[in-house]
């Protein structure tokens, strides 16, 4: 999220290359690579995990998003009247006076990093409860400034939508909103690594 | 390119860092094309450039958890491209093997690939194949697909000032041959 | 070690408050590995960690409230330490403490979360997972990562010139980083960050609406990358500066007091930017802002 603007920008003024900008990007080759490309694959092992100690923030997304996708099938996520009441009842809409982060239409984010985002919201407005007033003070405070930054990148990007800065920005405010949650959830008491 | 795309990408590659194939071939069929078109413009040879697109996807196979989504994964195969490009030029094997031009500039034969377009020039493709390695890099990463000056230059492994001077001479080699073309 | 090592070690065991009357006083200990991993949950109070030269682990657990438990698991590989307290009560200034102190093994790998008990480590030289709520964190980097985070706490690291990769995240409170070397990672809401690197090979730091002030000395291929929504990213460079610049602000203002001047990116879209190389060239350095203001100096 912090190195940003990879990909093309502005097109480039010099008139041959933008006759080289206007060659096929794409190019089929000749055969089905996919088969080698498989055989190989499946004799290297599985993606090893991500390591904790330097990721927290993706080690608890990267849960979450697990959990979600064992709880909804993704299905769900785009019909919710298909889910069974025990599913609907897991993830229960938030009381209360605040909801996550609200992103516009421009984020690029996806409907299933949403509901990963969702999932750990619930577990977190329960720990929220027990908190500290002052603590919970500058949540609710620290969320506002999360969704005037969200609101004030999907402006830029409605102007800009090719901004991989504002992208990546916006990418990355999600990913501040996911560690806050994911912070208060595991420290709560009761919550330990072991479980 | 479709937006739409992107988005696909991003739930897929979370499935396939997590070991499930199957999305790792969707992540392919989108992205082999593209991953395709630059091995093959850098190397101007369709067979090395298809082995270099399986070492390409191999790779990220591999490297996937170290995927941020800092960069676009279309641009993040495209590094990894770009690195076993020049890894393979660096090697014994690829300094033996047959070079599309020599450092002269000297052009051989190329069969550029298709334009999907009628009024795209097929010149400016082979103009590009026939320009020796240093040049034809910078002309593929930021000509053909826009990556800034900066860009190319990390994903190059050189200075900004360097890919500069390359684009200068790519233009003043693709202006000469070009117009040779024409005279012809 | 540095002089100033016993006068820190001290300061930061100082910070820790005197507990109140303990209702129990709980003394465990065990013989570990030199590089035993330990874990360490409580709620609220405090969590002292400081090391020493045995391989032995000894925790004075000193709890205010006859309610809480002490979990205490002890292999020579791993140590879990855990304060439970009953679910459904709530927390506040009136609920009573449970003060940890431990000593450890110099090797030791600590992984230690609390709701808004304070942190303080000094002197453990094996990798290090601090987090707390509104706890304060405060612990010494030396060659091994450590990474700490808080939601409206602040965090302090104090490195000691090694090459440990430090890694901060706040929300609310704001993490100063003192004599950090090589790789350093920061991500602030609207906290603050202010950081001094020797020989930056990687830093990365971001925030939503905090300011961030980073003093770096360049490594020869370093590369650093600041973010930032609305908050202000002030970078000083020690001289000479050999690097690529490559700046970009939708809104905001740009200052270098060196190099070109910022312009415009195109007539299409708002914003500058400004890329240039700054003497040989090298180090890689790129700034982004929504619409805060960027300043860049190199004196």
């Amino acid at each position: 999220m912090n190195t940003v603007p990879f990909g093309p920008r502005n097109p480039p003024e010099d008139p041959l290359l933008a006759k080289a900008a206007a060659l096929p990007k794409d190019v089929a080759p000749s055969r089905d690579l996919w088969p080698g490309i498989a055989a190989r694959i499946a004799k290297a092992e599985v993606a090893p995990a991500r390591p904790v100690l330097r990721w927290p923030l993706t080690l608890a997304a990267a849960l979450l998003v697990a959990s979600v996708s064992a709880l909804l099938t993704w299905s769900l996520v785009r019909d919710p009247q298909s889910a069974t009441p025990a599913v609907i009842a897991a993830a229960p809409v938030p009381a209360g006076d605040f909801v996550p982060v609200s992103y516009g239409p421009n984020s690029g984010l996806t409907a299933k990093e949403l509901a990963a985002r969702d999932e750990l919201f619930t577990q977190f407005r329960g720990a929220f409860e027990t908190l500290r007033p002052e603590t919970r003070d500058a949540i609710v405070k620290n969320l506002a400034i999360m969704q005037t930054a969200a609101d004030q990148i999907d402006a830029a990007l409605a102007r800009d939508p090719a901004s991989g800065m504002l992208k990546g920005m916006l990418v990355g405010t999600y990913k501040q909103e996911l560690q806050l949650y994911s912070t208060v959830v595991t420290s709560h008491d009761g919550l330990t690594r072991r479980t | 390119m479709p937006a739409p795309l992107a988005e696909s990408s991003a739930e897929l590659v979370v499935r396939a860092s997590r070991g499930d194939s199957g999305a790792f071939e969707d992540l392919y069929r989108q992205h082999v094309g593209r991953v395709y078109g630059l091995c093959l413009r850098m190397t101007g040879q369709p067979e090395s450039a298809e082995d270099l697109t399986q070492d390409t996807f191999v790779s990220a196979w591999r490297s996937l958890p170290g995927y941020e989504g800092r960069s676009s994964f279309s641009t993040w195969l495209h590094r990894i491209a770009v690195n076993a490009v020049l890894a393979k030029r660096r090697s014994p094997q690829g300094r033996n093997e047959v070079s599309m031009t020599d450092e002269a500039g000297e052009q051989m034969d190329f069969e550029a690939a298709a334009a999907m377009d009628e009024a795209t020039p097929i010149d400016v493709e082979r103009a590009i194949a026939g320009l020796p390695p240093g040049a034809r890099d910078i002309v593929v990463l930021h000509g053909i697909y826009g990556y800034s000056h900066d860009e190319a230059a990390e994903m190059l492994g050189l200075a900004v000032g360097t890919c500069k001077a390359q684009l200068h001479r790519a233009r003043h080699l693709m202006r000469t041959r070009m117009g040779e073309e024409h005279a012809t | 070690m540095s002089n100033r090592n016993p006068w820190l070690v001290a300061a930061i065991l100082a910070a820790i408050t005197a507990p109140a009357a303990a209702q129990q006083t709980i003394t465990k200990r065990a013989t570990v590995a030199p590089d035993v991993t330990i874990e360490v949950s409580n709620v609220q109070g405090s969590v002292e960690i400081s090391a020493w030269d045995k391989d032995e682990i000894e925790l004075v657990a000193e709890l205010e409230s006859a309610k809480d438990e002490l979990e205490f698991e002890a292999t020579p590989r791993k140590v879990s330490i855990e304060v439970d307290r009953p679910d459904g009560r709530r927390y506040g200034r009136d609920q009573e403490d449970a003060h940890l102190k431990l000593h450890v093994p110099r090797g030791a790998r600590l992984d230690v979360d609390t709701v808004s008990a304070e942190i303080a480590v000094a002197g453990v030289r094996g990798p290090q997972t601090l987090q707390s709520v509104s706890g304060e964190v405060n612990t010494q980097a030396f060659d091994a990562p450590v990474s700490a985070s808080a939601v409206s706490g602040e965090v302090t690291i104090a490195g000691t010139g090694g090459k440990a990769a430090i890694q901060t995240d706040n929300v609310s409170g704001s993490s100063t980083v003192t004599g950090a070397r090589g790789d350093f990672q920061g991500e602030v809401v609207s906290g603050e960050i202010h950081a001094t690197i020797a020989v930056a090979q990687n830093v990365d730091v971001s925030s939503v609406s905090g300011d961030i002030v980073l003093d770096a000395e360049l490594a020869a291929e370093g590369e650093v990358d600041m973010e930032t929504v609305s908050g202000t990213l002030t970078l000083n460079l020690k001289p000479p500066v050999n690097a690529d610049f490559d700046i970009e602000s939708f809104s905001g203002d740009i200052e270098v007091c060196f190099g070109p001047k910022a312009h415009s990116t195109s007539k299409y879209t708002p914003g500058s930017e400004l890329s240039f190389t700054q003497g040989q060239g090298g180090a890689r350095i790129e700034l982004q802002s929504l619409s805060g203001d960027i300043r860049i100096c190199d004196r």
